[in-house]
């Protein structure tokens, strides 16, 4: 039953993965560049949601919803303002400037709300569901992570398939100079996915904040990081290889913790992406491209 | 053939400014230092301003010479560092201190880093682009987790490691504990100091430079323009990536040796060892002008400098320092600007004279 | 002619998918001579240079150097250092590097020295150097790029990188040297020009020259052997005089030269119907009454004062052409393409006469 109990929390942990990988492997995928600062819009939208809720006592739902608002906001700012000049510029420029953004929001964070860590009250206030008289007891957070990660990754499949801006989207992840030619508005289209991801970023932060309660400055980074790799495991670009890649991650990650070595929990993980590049370079569903001669 | 004569001057010439800015710097701040005019704040920076540099330059082998973009180089100096360490700890215990164990030391931190590089080098460099450089940041990351995990005694049977706790390495009452978990190495003797820490700059710069300049540095910077012509012509891509990859792992060693020696305490965080630290040195090399080793030491001191004289702004330095990571970028690297830049230039003429004393950096980071 | 194969290809054929890139390919490469590798887009010509240097590898069939030495399965690398060396259909030049230093590299594996002879400039190092320095500018000599020598190559005009890129490929000292389209995208004068430059250096160096065009004329002017490709498949292996008179298939005639194609009737020897007339020729060998292609050369066909032909036709349209005026001649549904220096007016009649040596009768080609 404990191995059920640790599976299950990892699905939970993976689904947030999945969720923040979401916004890397879109902008990856449409941008062509490593958006560094993507966990820091999360930790962002966990701040304000703390702020909301807990300072000024707005219903937790609308207080999600208003963070997710206003991380759409930052983050077609952030793209607005340090990406957007360095199109066309060399790839190593535009993650030095991702890095920059990274900085910015980590020490903004740190000027407007201290470093000292903050306790995240849960907004899932429904009760643990027990399974096996009780032997199995799956947290209320669980449920509503891994049931909120598979809508979103049916709305977004629905969203990129069914929708004028998402075959845009596709179109200028597939040949972004083709696509200004064919009179899709490319740097509306980047935007919108800059959109989508911190929109999801917010709801990934809360998921989150209310698994590990605590909130400081760079709770974002190292899950920002991990999602990352869980987007190359599964094949960056890919949405369902984030969902796949995400999953893997988090159960992997806490059945480490819970049977090998809790310290080493990380390192292990970062082993599995080594091997998993060096066996399947593209990841598990992505596309390996040849090089013409 | 006046032609090799021009560009050997040319070459030379380069090299003397770097020679000459280092020397330059220590003799200032030597005499500084002897008429006790040096902040205490400055005293402690010296050090460091050595350690990054070489850590800098060495990425720029990788980096800016060689072409690939690593996010790892922090673990190297982290092996470099803890394997020192180590020896000049026990040492240390056995009754054994000297500055030739310095030197010792040195060597062993270059060779433990250089074949880490080389062990990772081999599998991973087969890899392109960001997914090299998720994959050194993983290694990175992966030795940073290790060497905070792992414990290690010494006693007359030999070595004892544990990845468990102090109790698990079953040493003998003689025993000692050398790396003792999350707590690292305490007690490590000081022998950094800020002229061992030019010797070294300028034995690893001399190294780069006269690697960048030979058969070897020309193919590594071949195969950084054009793999697939590089191999037409015969040359190893693998063979010369690792070259360059464990070269530049080793020199991160020598920085971790230096590291390690300034301080007392030795333990692995993610502020000197993690990712985050291998990003500020690629910042720094970015910044410095890829493939310039002048360009890397001037940005490796400025940046390590600037937070430290934004202090008494306290919180708002890193801020600071981030906004200028962002304005620097936009400014050296966006496509718009460039047009900009070359339209005032063809205004003012003037212009173009300041472009041979110091913006050459600028036209080349946007290759 | 020497008769020293220096390069033979025996069955060679590759499969991406199921497509068939190149099918049963057979040639031998005589020594000291340049051939033409001619065909459309897709005929398979640069997948053969990919197999060739070991950029594919063949699904069957075995290359074999001097006769003796297997090619296949070796990787580039090897496979320049045993003597084929490449250029490329997009210039492959490393193009942060000088014009010097693009030549000096190719020449690195005549001159090795080892990573530490560079790093401690040992005695070696100087020597090498200085060979190697002079041996690339004399290289550079030979393409007259000895002026722009100390050029970043990147800022080369588009010309003179591609002779660059030859020079390059020759400094391996190849036995063979295979250029994929070495004179592609230069204009005409220039192409002119390097036409007879490529045949000269060809010559004073005495290296076998594979090269690839889709150029009819330059593969006529400047070959020794031309090999005609199609859809992976060779269609006719030559020389320039063989391949222009005596086309093996219409497909050959179509592509060697703009050919009029009719179909026609093969009633005996020496006997030939089309376009409702009966023709002597100079073919044997077909069955009776075979269906056959009739191939006739623009220049060939004779227009006369009406009456005078065995046809008739009107002239639908005129083109100055240079040298000559081409003329589509209307003939009973058959449009003809008519080279002559002497212009008729448009809607004129004239009468059309071909001499029996110039009518090239064919199998029916299979499509």
């Amino acid at each position: 039953m404990d191995f059920l109990t640790y599976f299950v929390n990892g699905l939970s942990l993976g689904s947030i993965y999945a969720i923040i990988a979401l916004g890397y492997t879109m902008v990856y995928g449409i941008a062509k560049m490593l958006n560094f600062a993507h966990g820091d819009v999360l930790m962002i939208g966990s701040y304000i949601t703390f702020v909301f809720m807990s300072q000024m006592g707005i219903n937790p739902i609308i207080s999600v919803l208003l963070a997710a608002i206003a991380c759409t906001l930052i983050g077609i700012t952030i793209e607005r303002i340090a990406y957007k000049p360095l199109r066309g510029a060399n790839s190593l420029s535009v993650l030095i400037t991702a890095i920059g953004v990274s900085y910015f929001l980590q020490n903004i964070a740190l000027l407007i709300f201290g470093a000292n860590t903050k306790s995240f009250k849960s907004i899932v206030t429904i009760p643990p569901l027990k399974l096996f008289n009780g032997q199995l007891m799956i947290s209320s957070e669980s449920i509503v992570t891994i049931a909120l990660c598979i809508v979103i990754m049916l709305a977004l499949t629905t969203f990129i398939n069914k929708t004028k801006m998402g075959q845009a989207m596709l179109a200028v992840s597939e040949d972004r100079s083709a696509s200004t030619l064919m009179g899709i508005n490319v740097n509306g289209t980047i935007a919108m996915t800059f959109a989508i991801g911190s929109f999801l970023a917010a709801f990934a932060g809360v998921l989150l904040c209310s698994a590990y309660p605590t909130l400081t400055p760079t709770t974002g980074a190292m899950p920002g990081i991990k999602a990352f790799v869980a987007a190359v495991i599964g094949g960056i670009g890919s949405i369902p290889g984030a969902f796949i890649g995400g999953l893997i991650l988090g159960v992997l990650e806490n059945l480490s913790k819970a049977y090998i070595s809790a310290q080493l929990s990380d390192a292990i993980v970062f082993s599995v992406l080594i091997i998993m590049l060096l066996v399947k370079p593209a990841g598990i569903l992505g596309k390996s491209n040849i090089e013409k001669v | 053939m006046d032609y090799f004569k021009l560009k050997r001057q040319k070459k030379a010439r380069y090299n003397l400014s770097i020679y000459l800015m280092i020397i330059i710097a220590y003799a200032i701040i030597m005499i500084l230092s002897a008429q006790g005019k040096i902040s205490s704040l400055l005293n402690g920076l010296l050090v460091p301003f050595c350690t990054y540099s070489i850590l800098a330059v060495s990425l720029n082998l990788v980096v800016g010479i060689s072409g690939e973009l690593s996010l790892g180089h922090a673990g190297f100096m982290c092996v470099g560092a803890f394997t020192s360490a180590v020896f000049t700890r026990y040492m240390k215990f056995l009754g054994v201190e000297g500055l030739y164990l310095f030197i010792i030391a040195i060597l062993i931190g270059a060779i433990t880093a250089g074949v880490a590089g080389l062990l990772i080098g081999i599998p991973v460099l087969r890899l392109k682009g960001d997914y090299l450089a998720i994959v050194t940041l993983a290694f990175g990351e992966i030795i940073k987790n290790i060497a905070n995990a792992i414990y290690l005694g010494f006693d007359e049977n030999g070595a004892h490691i544990s990845l468990k706790n102090t109790m698990a390495l079953g040493l003998s009452k003689n025993g000692f504990v050398v790396i003792k978990g999350a707590q690292g190495i305490t007690g490590t003797p000081h022998y950094s100091s800020f002229t061992a820490g030019v010797i070294l700059l300028i034995i690893v710069v001399t190294i780069i430079l006269n690697l960048v300049n030979s058969r070897t540095g020309r193919n590594i910077k071949a195969l950084r323009d054009n793999r697939i012509a590089a191999e037409s012509v015969g040359i190893s891509a693998t063979k010369y990536k690792l070259i360059a990859f464990t070269i530049a792992s080793s020199m991160a060693g020598v920085a971790g040796v230096l590291y390690a020696h300034n301080l007392t305490t030795l333990t692995a965080l993610p502020k000197n060892f993690g990712y985050n630290m291998s990003i500020t040195i690629l910042v720094f090399v970015v910044l410095g002008g890829m493939g310039r080793i002048r360009g890397s030491i001037i940005a490796a001191v400025v940046l390590t400098l600037l937070p430290e004289m934004l202090r008494n702004l306290q919180d708002f330095r890193m801020l600071i320092y981030s906004i200028v990571l962002i304005v620097v970028m936009i400014f050296t690297s966006a496509p718009a600007m460039k047009q900009y830049i070359e339209v005032l230039k063809n205004k003012f003429p003037v212009l173009n004279a300041l472009k041979t004393l110091g913006n050459k950096k600028v036209k080349k980071e946007g290759k | 002619m020497k008769e020293n194969i220096m390069l033979s290809v025996k069955n060679l054929s590759i499969q991406f998918g199921g497509l068939h890139a190149v099918e049963n390919f057979n040639l031998s490469i005589r020594e000291n001579e340049l051939y033409g590798l001619i065909g459309p887009n897709g005929a398979g010509k640069t997948t053969i240079f990919n197999l060739l240097t070991g950029v594919y590898k063949p699904t069957s069939g075995t290359i074999l150097l001097n006769g003796v030495n297997k090619i296949n399965g070796k990787n580039t690398i090897e496979i320049n250092k045993m003597g084929i060396a490449r250029t490329f259909q997009n210039i492959r030049l490393f193009h942060k590097l000088t014009v010097h230093d693009n030549v000096k590299i190719a020449l690195q594996n005549k001159y090795r020295y080892s990573t530490i002879s560079g790093i401690l400039r040992l005695p070696r190092y100087h020597r090498y150097e200085a060979l190697m320095d002079e041996e690339a500018m004399a290289l550079l000599k030979v393409f007259n790029l000895e002026n722009d020598a100390m050029m970043k190559s990147a800022n080369l005009p588009y010309g003179k990188q591609r002779k660059l890129e030859i020079a390059r490929a020759i400094a391996t000292n190849p036995k063979v040297l295979l250029l994929d389209e070495p004179l592609g995208a230069l204009d005409l004068k220039l192409r002119k020009e390097m036409q007879t430059e490529l045949k000269n250096i060809q010559q004073q160096l005495e290296i076998t020259f594979v090269y690839v065009t889709h150029d009819q004329e330059e593969a006529l002017t400047m070959s020794d052997v031309v090999v005609v490709m199609n859809n992976g498949q060779i269609q006719q292996i030559g020389s320039p005089i063989d391949i222009y008179n005596e086309p093996q298939n219409a497909f050959v005639a179509d592509f060697i030269g703009e050919s009029n194609i009719i179909s026609g009737i093969m009633y005996k020897d020496y006997m030939v119907g089309f376009l409702g007339h009966d023709f002597i020729c100079v073919d044997k060998g077909f069955a009776c009454n075979e269906e056959v292609d009739v191939v006739i050369r623009p220049e060939d066909v004779k227009l006369l004062e009406v009456g005078n032909g065995r046809l008739e036709g009107v002239v639908e349209s005129i083109i100055f052409k240079g040298v000559h005026y081409e003329m589509k001649v209307d003939s009973a549904g058959y449009s003809w393409i008519v080279h002559s220096t002497l212009p008729k007016d448009i809607g004129s009649l004239v009468g059309i006469d071909i001499d029996p040596n110039d009518i090239h009768i064919m199998k029916k080609m299979e499509i």
